[in-house]
Parts: structure tokens; sequence; C-alpha cells
């Protein structure tokens, strides 16, 4: 009798497990698949407007025609063209050829261009990558340097130092930028790339805190067991820290790589022009661009639409693929570390 | 003529900046005519002569001040004497006269350069290097700098330098205003260097010097432990020696500048010793008892801590000396296998070194030894566990960790260091203790002295039943604690006879024996006692001395050569090397344009004034926070509320949302977690200039998101035309009018009807008016959009509060920043959230919390932790975020009040895009009023990030968490 009733017992203890189970199975697809439409959602919203860049690029219409559409009326490559061969495309095929019937001479130089007059001249998209490449290297060895001080070694200046820098980043840099123009006209730098890279690398110091965050979680106990063995604090950074911070260091020479294609103000105020090839001044991408849209000359407004797609295009896809390359050392970069604190 | 003007034309425009540099050609002539030349001569002299008296100043500036301090150093020789009494004081005068006395020609020579006051030996290049930069200072000041401090301080007054220059010549221009700026700026910059290492290299040749002659304090250290253990011997030498070499031993073996042995007469001195053997012991006495009773206000010198400790301890031993028998064997054991062993292992630390070196290991233990001494302490307490809750538990692990390396290496010798070290740190910990938690601690280390120290004593007083008696003594010592008397023969609880009795009872001794173990065990216990005392008091004051010693000095300090110094960069000093350019380029990129900003705020730089000729002024501050006419105060206030509302939202929502978004990729049974990532990722690896310019597209008034809204709206029109029945024209405007709808009565929707109403026909239009038509019409648009950006029509047409606030562009604005920074948050987050140990949740889970528990509880925290400062950061960024609204909406609308063209404030400026636009965009470049608005962000930024600051978790226990 008591055996049976334990069998019923335990069946049905058995059957509202399983049903417990299930009900929880249920549950959580039905949590999964609202978390899946709320991400699908939310991916459409952030890629929508970067697909439509992209589309709008291969627009076959003049000037800002197409900027109502998503998907363009007509496609043709004449953006590309215009863009590599400083020739913007005044009139297309009747129904959207792929190439350009008529053209004149582009008002932007992208690339480079060898103007009869004044020989090669690189173009904006040069001028940037050689200040993206400098700045890089010395803003990287700047801010890991300054990072790892911070972190590792431990002098008296260092907290005033780190309250001091807290201090500066708070102040708008705009105003010094006037200072700094005059400082590189003094010194004869003007107009040229150093001056943007000295601007751009000179205060990269500054920026340590993510590098002093992932140096802040390599275990100390490393360091002192190299101390034990007889390093030096140097051969500790240069054999042991650095070896263990890849990911920080490609985090670091990834952003500061990026920084130059992104930035606007310093460039347009320090270089100046953004029109660049009748007059051969050096400009960058983004001012150049920015340009494109804005052109406060009213003869060139709205015309080069889709050559700003290109180019937009044409810069965003490599460092984007970059930037996604390196997705897991960013993750890294912030949050990682070689023993866990 | 027509060529003068050209030239002049020229000269001036390369004179006037690309942007901003409004000067106009009448201002530049009126400069010129009004220049140098026009000035009397009576200010022309009066500057000259105040320039020139300066720089003939400054050229013998190094030189006097270099005499009149050696003035002083000599009178202060003097002085010294006389100032003994106060320690402070005479100290460090004492030092100073000491340097000059006892130094060589080098010595004495370095007080003439310029900081030094002392060249140790093997450091000559150091003063090289300091003569140079003095030097080099003196030039800079005289052919720069004093010209540039008065440029600065005359700034705008026309005239008062480079009477040459000439802009018609081709020359600079009068007044470079900017420039001198710029010059007076660095020069302070220069003094300030200036004065800070001058002061710096006084402080270090006074350093150099104590640790070039540390040495020899320790040689006469050791010939004082010598002394100490060979008495009878060191007496042997004495009698043999005169008076005249006693005096110079003391002199030169046992320091210098001993001012008691040198006040005591020859005479006096010989007296002494003639008349009594002892005599000497008493010489030594007397001073011993000079620095013993000094004691407290003297240790603190470092020269005379090693001194005190030696004489203390004769001190001791003296006193002690005719009466300790055994007692004596005893002190000089513990002496001997405490102390003595500490300082043989003080001393083998060179005999190790090379040997060390030659293994290769643990080079920079030994360079700091109180490391080893710590390391030597670990191995004790990982081996015998004696003590070690004494530790603070980090302490204990990092020890361990060290000290586990050191025992596999030093296996052979450390033993010595490895008691040392236990012996130095107990009592420097017992000294701690003591003074925090007094008595009990000091009474359990009388207990712990007796017992391991007196325990070998016993031993040989008592014979018998040795634990019975050790246990007994244990009592009385507890006994004697508790009384705290200088005896407890007379509290023995069984007195005298009873002891006796108890004896020849108990252990069956006769009487003579019992009486005499009763003597011995009172004289020892009395003995054992004091002697523990005397003893505890003696460690403590030498552990402290050897305590402060190395805090200020390393125990084998020798002055290094050049080679060594430079090795240091990559070591002791790689923060000076690893630092140097970050900090010179953070000085030329951000400290000086700073400084420059802040100075600029009392200018009157602007259009009128550009670069070359603007003044001092108090404009900006004055303009900014005028509520009177031109004043801008509601402008300012108005734009700094939104600025903050701003930072707020586009900090915080960011930063809420991408840690959800981020939960939900990281949800378990979520598929494809690299690719959810990968697609906001995208969004950001797009350089943001370019995907917010396209933003800025897409949401404009006729741009792809209005047409999307408005796609397959439709119109009709009714009515014939006539005034009793006007046309109407009704629509349905899709998904934009059901928006409207919802927002607006009116109804409004981009509605294109393609109808014909006719010129003269009549009309009825939204708001029921009836209107007749002055044309024809063929397509109707009833012009209606969502001005995202514009905060023109839809919702604004009814509202006007609604559009003079700007509230669609501003809600746009937030929400695209959303789109830009959820994605970071979301890289910044994910890798966090994966690092949550997992059975925080599970224990969470056991113990009944639920979801939201679990968020706000666990992941909140731990994500907080992490990225506490980088919120910090992001707020002040958002604060100056310029990029954002610039490419959106470039501050616009316009939307009058307070925010009006006279202000040159916008809609959306935020406080920086409003002074992006008073310097650049503005005809009148008003840079002091962006200076000032600049210094005010500043202020603002900085009380906030102090209150975040001081707050956050992460940055207080910034140590325990690494």
């Amino acid at each position: 009798m008591a055996n049976i009733d334990r069998a019923a017992i335990i069946a049905q203890s058995k059957a509202e497990q399983q049903k417990h189970y299930a009900s929880q199975r249920t549950t959580r697809i039905v949590t999964n698949v609202i978390v899946y439409v709320i991400l699908v959602i939310m991916c459409i919203i952030w890629v929508a407007p970067i697909i439509w860049v992209i589309l709008q690029s291969f627009t076959g219409q003049l000037g800002t025609a197409d900027q109502k559409n998503f998907v363009p009326a007509t496609f043709s490559l004449k953006n590309y063209y215009s863009i590599f061969t400083n020739r913007h495309v005044t009139a297309v095929e009747q129904g959207g050829g792929w190439l350009s019937v008529n053209e004149e001479v582009s008002a932007y130089n992208f690339f480079w261009s060898t103007d009869s007059a004044k020989g090669f001249v690189f173009g904006s998209f040069m001028v940037t990558l050689l200040i993206a490449v400098f700045t890089a290297i010395f803003s990287t060895l700047f801010t890991l340097a300054t990072a790892y001080a911070f972190s590792r070694l431990r002098f008296k200046a260092r907290q005033p130092m780190m309250r001091v820098i807290l201090i500066l980043g708070m102040f708008p840099g705009f105003v010094g930028m006037v200072v700094l123009y005059n400082i590189f006209r003094m010194i004869g730098l003007t107009g040229t790339i150093w001056s943007l890279i000295i601007i751009y690398s000179g205060g990269a110091g500054m920026g340590y805190y993510i590098s002093k965050g992932f140096f802040d979680t390599i275990s100390k106990q490393i360091d002192e067991a190299a101390m034990v063995d007889g390093a030096t604090r140097f051969q500790i950074f240069y054999k042991i820290t650095l070896p263990l911070s890849k990911p920080i260091v490609v985090y670091t020479l990834l952003t500061s790589f990026m920084g130059p294609w992104a930035e606007y103000i310093t460039s347009s105020y320090i270089l100046g022009g953004a029109q660049n090839n009748k007059n051969g001044t050096l400009t960058t991408v983004a001012t150049q661009l920015y340009d494109m849209i804005n052109a406060t000359d009213g003869s060139i407004r709205g015309k080069y639409w889709g050559e700003f797609c290109a180019g937009a295009v044409l810069i965003g896809v490599p460092v984007s693929l970059l930037f996604i390359a390196m997705q897991k050392n960013y993750v890294g970069g912030v949050t990682g570390g070689a023993v866990k604190g | 003529m027509s060529n003068n003007n050209k030239n002049q034309e020229e000269s001036v425009e390369s004179l006037t900046q690309p942007e901003g540099g409004a000067i106009d050609f009448g201002s530049i002539n009126a400069l010129a005519n009004s220049g140098w030349t026009k000035e009397p001569w009576w200010k022309k002299l009066l500057v000259w002569l105040a320039e020139t008296l300066i720089r003939i100043l400054l050229f013998v500036f190094g030189i006097i001040f270099d005499v009149c301090r050696a003035i002083v150093n000599i009178i202060v020789t003097i002085v010294h004497f006389f100032t003994r009494g106060c320690p402070a004081i005479g100290r460090f005068f004492r030092d100073k006269g000491r340097i000059w006395r006892e130094g060589d020609k080098w010595v004495k020579l370095s007080f003439f350069v310029n900081g030094i006051g002392f060249i140790p030996t093997k450091q000559y290049f150091n003063a090289v290097l300091y003569m140079l930069a003095e030097l080099a200072f003196i030039v800079y000041m005289a052919v720069v700098g004093v010209k540039g401090i008065i440029d600065f301080i005359l700034l705008g007054n026309v005239g008062h330098g480079y009477p040459d220059a000439n802009p018609q010549a081709g020359g600079m221009a009068q007044n470079m205003s900017i420039q001198f700026m710029i010059i007076g700026i660095v020069t302070f910059m220069i003094i300030g260097l200036y004065v800070f290492c001058y002061f710096k290299a006084v402080r270090g040749a006074y350093d150099m010097y104590l640790i070039e002659h540390m040495n020899e304090y320790k040689q006469s250290f050791k010939d004082a432990e010598y002394v100490l253990e060979n008495p009878d011997h060191f007496e042997e030498d004495l009698s043999k020696m005169s008076c005249k070499k006693i005096y110079e031993l003391m002199r030169t073996k046992y320091g210098y500048g001993i001012p008691s042995a040198r006040q005591i007469s020859y005479v006096e001195w010989k007296r002494v010793a003639d008349r009594e053997p002892n005599g000497v012991q008493r010489f030594f006495k007397g001073i011993a008892d000079w620095f013993y009773r000094g004691y407290d206000k003297v240790r603190n010198g470092i020269a005379a801590s090693p001194w005190s400790t030696v004489f203390a301890k004769w001190l001791f031993w003296e006193q002690k000396q005719p009466e300790i028998t055994s007692g004596r064997n005893y002190v000089l054991a513990v002496q001997k296998g405490k102390e003595a062993r500490f300082h043989h292992t003080y001393d083998k630390f060179n005999d190790y070194l090379p040997w060390v070196r030659e293994q290769k290991v643990v080079l920079n233990v030994l360079a700091d030894p109180r490391k080893l001494l710590d390391c030597a302490y670990c191995r004790d307490e990982v081996s015998q566990r004696n003590g070690i809750e004494a530790l603070p538990d980090g302490a204990k692990l990092k020890y361990r960790s060290v000290a586990t390396r050191v025992v596999g290496l030093f296996e052979c010798e450390l033993h010595v260091a490895n008691r040392v070290g236990k012996w130095v740190v107990t009592a420097v910990q017992n000294e701690a203790v003591t003074s925090r938690k007094g008595a009990p601690v000091k009474a359990e280390q009388y207990l712990a002295n007796i017992r391991d120290g007196l325990r070998d004593k016993y031993n040989q007083f008592v014979s018998v039943n040795h634990d019975q008696r050790l246990a007994r003594c244990e009592k009385f010592a507890n006994l004697y604690l508790e009384e705290n008397r200088p005896s407890v023969v007379d509290t023995l609880p069984l007195g005298k006879k009873g002891f006796i009795e108890h004896f020849m009872s108990e252990e069956k001794l006769d009487e003579s024996q019992a009486k005499q173990l009763y003597e011995d065990f009172a004289y020892g216990n009395t003995l054992g006692a004091e002697e523990a005392e005397a003893f505890y008091t003696l460690r403590n004051q030498r552990a402290a001395a050897v305590l402060e010693t190395e805090k200020t000095y390393p125990l084998h300090p020798a002055p290094l050569s050049a080679k060594k110094q430079l090795m240091q960069f990559t070591d002791e000093k790689f923060h000076i090397t690893v630092l140097a350019l970050p900090t010179l380029g953070a000085v030329l990129t951000c400290i000086i344009p700073l400084l420059f900003s802040i100075f600029l705020a009392f200018t009157n730089f602007d259009g009128d004034h550009a670069y070359n000729n603007f003044d001092w002024a108090n404009l900006g501050f004055a303009k900014l926070f005028s509520t009177g006419t031109g004043g801008l105060m509601k402008s300012f206030l108005s734009l700094f509320v939104w600025t903050m509302v701003w930072a707020f939202f586009a900090t915080f929502l960011n930063y809420i949302f991408g840690i959800v978004v981020s939960l939900l990729i990281n949800k378990k049974g979520i598929k494809f977690k690299g690719l959810w990532r990968t697609m906001f990722v995208i969004s950001i690896a797009v350089p943001q200039f370019i995907t917010l310019l396209a933003m800025k597209i897409l949401l404009s008034d006729t741009g792809a998101i209005n047409a999307w809204l408005a796609s397959g709206s439709t119109a009709t029109m009714t009515g014939t035309g006539t005034l009793e029945d006007p046309y109407v024209i009704s629509g349905n405007g899709g998904f934009l009018e059901w928006l409207s709808g919802w927002c607006d009565s009116s109804g409004r929707s981009i509605v294109t009807a393609t109808v014909r109403a006719l010129q003269g026909k009549y009309l009825r239009t939204d708001s029921g008016e009836v209107i007749q038509l002055t044309q024809t019409i063929n397509v109707y648009t009833k012009d209606a959009y969502i001005g995202f950006l514009s905060n023109l029509n839809t919702f604004s047409t009814n509202n006007s509060t609604f559009a003079a606030m700007a509230i669609i562009p501003k809600i746009t604005i937030i929400l695209v920043n959303c789109w830009v920074g959820i994605p970071y948050t979301i890289l910044q987050t994910s890798g966090i959230l994966m690092n949550i140990p997992e059975d925080l949740y599970e224990s969470a889970r056991i113990d009944g919390a639920n979801a939201w528990t679990q968020f706000w509880k666990i992941t909140m925290p731990y994500v907080l932790f992490v990225t506490g400062p980088s919120l910090l950061t992001t707020f002040i960024g958002n604060i100056n975020n310029f990029n954002v609204i610039y490419f959106l909406t470039g501050g616009g609308p316009t939307t009058g009040g307070v925010l009006n063209s006279a202000s040159k404030a916008e809609g959306t400026d935020l406080l920086i895009t409003w002074l992006y636009k008073i310097t650049v965009t503005s005809e009148k470049h008003q840079y002091y009023l962006a200076s000032s608005i600049g210094c005010v962000i500043f202020l603002v930024c900085a009380f906030f990030s102090l209150i975040m600051y001081s707050r956050m978790g992460s940055v207080k226990n910034e140590e325990e968490f690494q």
C-alpha cells in the first residue's frame, strides 16, 4: 500500500517536474524570441543609415536628387569615377547608365591630382593617411608610457599629475587652438601635416585612462617576480608588460589611427581651406567631406552629394573593417588582463 | 606711390590670419603712426633704462646671490654653536656649517655655485650641469626673458619694443600681442621650473652630503660594536694612547662634531683619565648621558641616530657592568644572537652582492634591504606560522610570493638575514602596536621576552624541575607586570621563608642550597625583568632609529657615479624617462594654450584688436555675467541648462541602454552573439562625422525619413470653388498624419494633391478661413514635415514655447547621440559582463533574488566599478561634445528670445558650440568672450568631476583593486 502511494507520489512529482521544466522551457523560448525581435529591430535601426550611405554612393542621379530615396532611383559608378579621377560628372546616361556622359574638373582632390600647373598634389585622403600613421605611432607611445607610469610606477608626483591631467581634460581646448596656430606660425609649421600630428599626439598621454585600467589588471606579482629575478623597471615594461598588453597596444594604435579620419574642428582650423586641388593647400578628409555637403561656395553647394557618399564609403569601409577585425582586442583592451585581479 | 601702397597691402596681408584676423588697414596705419617713433623721449629713455638695469642685474644675479648665500653660510657656521638648544633650527644651521667646515676646497667652492652648496666626490659632473643650467637661465633671461615679461605686462601699449619694426619695411608689426603673450607665458614657466630645480638641487646636494658621510658613520658604528664586544681590549688600547690621540680617535673614528667631546679640554680630559682608572668610561658615560637624554630630540636627525644608539648601549652596558655577572652573558648572548647577527648581515650585504650578481638573482631585493628583511621575515612566517596574524592580509600574500623565491636562492646564507628580518620587523611592529594599543600588548611582549630570553638563564640557576619553575617565573613576571614594581622579590607568594621551606621539602635540598636558590631566583627574577625592560626599550629605540634611517636613506648609500645615475633612468627613475615626452607634448599642446586661454579672458582680443594689438581689459566676464544691455547672462543660463540636460541624457541614456542591450546579447540561449555585436559596432567603426552628416541629411526636412513617413499619402479636393462652396482639400497623410494628429490637433501632413485649383476661386484653408486664390495652383502641397532638426512646422506651429525651446531638435539630437553612443557602451560592457563570475548569480538565485535584484545588486555594481571613471570622462566629454551638435544642427535652429542674433546663440547650441561660433563664425571674433566661457565650462566640469571623483569606489580603492 505504502509502496503504491510512494510510486504514485514519485510519478506525480516527476510529472510536475516535467511540467515545470516544460513551462520553464516555454518561458525561455518566448523570452528568446522577444529578445531576437528586439535585436533585429535595433540592428536595422543601427545599420540602415550606413547601408543608405553605401547605396547612395552608387546613385546615378545628379546633385541631391536621390537624397530622399532609400534606394537610389538609378545606379551608376560616376561618383567613384569622380573621386578617383577628380572629374566631376555633370551628366549621366539617361535611365541610369553606369558611367558619365559629360564631366568637368572637380572642386575637390581626394586621392591625388596631377595638375599640369602644380604637378603632383596629394589629396585629402593621402594627407589624412600620413597624419593618421604618424599620429598612431606617436600617440600610442605617449599613451602607453603615461598609462604604464601611472599604473605601475610609484613616484611622488604621481597623484598630483593624475589630478592635474584630470582637470586639464576639462578645459575646452578650442580657445587654445588660437595660440597653437600662432605657435606653429612662429616656428613655421602652419600648413604642414606636422602641426596636426603634434596637436593630435601631443596631448595623447592625457587619455591614458583605458590603458591604465588594462595595466592595472595585470597582476603585480608578475612584476615582483621579475624584480626578484633582477629585472629593471625598463626591462619589466619591455619584456613583460608590453607582451602581455598586446590587446591594449592594438587598441590604442587603432583608436589613435582612427582619430584623424574623424577629426574635423582642429584640422579645419589649423589647415584652413577645404578645397584642395587648385590652390594646393593641405586638407584632411573630414574637412573636405564636410565641405562637400556644407560648402560655403554657392556654386558647388549640393553638387557633390554623390561624391560625399563615395568618399565616405572609401574611408569608412577600410576603417570599419579594421575596427571590426580588432573588435576582440577592443573588448580585451577595455577589460582584459593577464591575471584576474 | 602706388607701388608703395601695394607693398603695404601685401605686408598687412601677411600679418593677418587666414581665419578671423579681421584687421582693417586703417587701424594698422594708425598703429604705425602712433608707434615708437612718436613716443616722447623720456619714455623711451625710461624703458631703455629699466631694461638695461634688469639685464645687468640678471648678469650679476647669480654671483650676487651666491656670494650672499656663502656669507650667510659662514655666519651660520658661527651661529650654529649657539643654536644647538633649538634642535629643529639648530640642526639645519649646524649641518650647513658642518658642510662648510668639514668640506675641502671643492666643497667651499661649491658654495659659490648656484644652487649647490656642496659637491660630493665623483659628482662634479652634476656641478657642471647645474652651472650650465644656471648659465643658460641667465642668458635666456637676459636675451629673451626680461623683454618677454615686460612685453607681457605692457601687452597692448604700442611701441615699447622693436623700435625698428615697420610694416612698410616688411618687418614685424610693432606689437605682436599674441607673441608677447606666448613668450611671457613660456618665460614664467621657465622661471617656475628654474626655481623648482634650484631648490631641488640644494636639497639634493645636502642629501648627497649626508649620504656620503653615512658610510663613515657606519664605520664608526662598527667600531662601537667592536668596543662593545671587546671592552677589555679597547680599554687597553685607550690606556696606551695619549690624550690627543684619544681625542683624534674620537674625532676620526667616532665621527666629527661631537660637541661634548670638544668642549672638554685636553687638560680636563687628562686629569680625569689619570685620577680614575675608569675615567675613560666615565667620559663615555657623560657623552652617552648627553645623547641618551637628548635622544628623543636628536633621534629625528639622521646623523644622530646611530650615535645615540651606540652610546645608549654603552650606557646600558656600563651601568649594568658592576652588577651583571651571569646576566651580562645573557645580554651579550641576546645581542649576539640578534643584533650582532643583524649587523653581520648588514655588513655582509656587499659581500653577498657579487655572488648574487653572478647568479643573476635578487638584485632588486638587495638594492632594497627593507624588502630583503621583509622577505626573510616572510620566509620565517611561512615556515613557522608564528605571529602571522599580525600582518595584514595583502602584505602576507605579497611577502609570501617574494619570500618563496628568496628561500630557494638564499638557503645557505640567509638564515641570518631571516632571523634579523624577523627581529627588526617584529620590533617595529611592536612599537607600532604598543603606541596604539598600549599596555596589553606591551605586557605580552615582556612575557615573550622573558620566556624566550631567560629560559637559558633559569636553566643555569635551577637545574631541576625546569618547567615548573619556568611557569612560576612566568607567574612572577605576570605579577611584576601587574604591580609594575622594580622587584618581585617581596611579592613572592610564599615569602622567603616559605620559599626555602618549600624547596627543602619538595626538592629535598638542604637549607643553604635552598637559600642560594632563592637568592638566585630572586636576583634573576629582578634582573630578568629589568633587563627585559631595558632591552625592550633599547630595542624599540634602535628599531625606530633603523627604520628612520632606512626610510630616509638606503642602507648602503653611496654617491652614484655618472653612469649609475644614468642607469637609474631605466629603473628607479624610469617614470621620468617614460613621462618626459608625454609631458612635453602636454605642455606644448595643452598647458600653454590653457594658460593662454585663461589670460585671454582678461584681454580685449577680438576682430578689432586681432593678434597685433590687443590689451588687458576686463571685458569677457563683465559681458558674460551682465544682464544689462549687451549682457549675455540670460543666453548663458539658457545654454547652460540645456548643456547640463544634454550631458545628463547623453551620458546616462547611452550607458543604461548600452548595458541593457549588451545584457540582451549576452543572454543565455541567444545565438550569433558576435554577429549582433558586429552589427552595432559597424556604426561606430565608421568615422563619426560621416554617420552624423548622413544622419543630418536623412533627418532633414526634405530628407528620406520625412519622405518615407509621408509616403502613401493621398489628397482629394471637393467643392466647386465658389465662395459658398469653396475648395476643400483633404488628405490622408499616412503615418505622418497619424503622428501629427497625435501630437498636433491640426492634423498636418505632407499631402500632395494633384488637383487644379483655378485662379479667382475660393479655398478653405485649414483654419477654416476662406481665401480667394491669386493664381492657379496645379499641385497643392500642404506643407508639413517633422522638423527633426529644423524645429519648423508640425509640432511647433501651434505651440510657440515648444518651438522657442527647440524641443524636437533637442530630442532628435539626444536620440541620434544614443545611436552613436550605445555601441560604445556595448563594446565596453559586454566583456565585463562576461567576466562576472557565474557563481555570484547562482548564489543570488539560491537566496531568492530575482532578475531585477540581480541586475541592480550584482551586475550594475560590478560594471560601475570597472567603468566608473570612464563614465565620468564621458560626462565631461559630453559637456564639451562639439561633434554631434555641430554636424547635426550646427547649433540651429534659430529660436529667438534670449538666444538672439546679439548673443550669437541658437536653439541647440551647447556652451562649446556657442564658443565656437563666437570665435570663428561670428564677424567680431570675440576671443576674450570665448575664453571666459571656456573658463566657466572648466569650472563647471571641475565641480562635477571633483564630486564624482571623490565618491568613485574604483578611484578610492585603486591599490586594493590592483
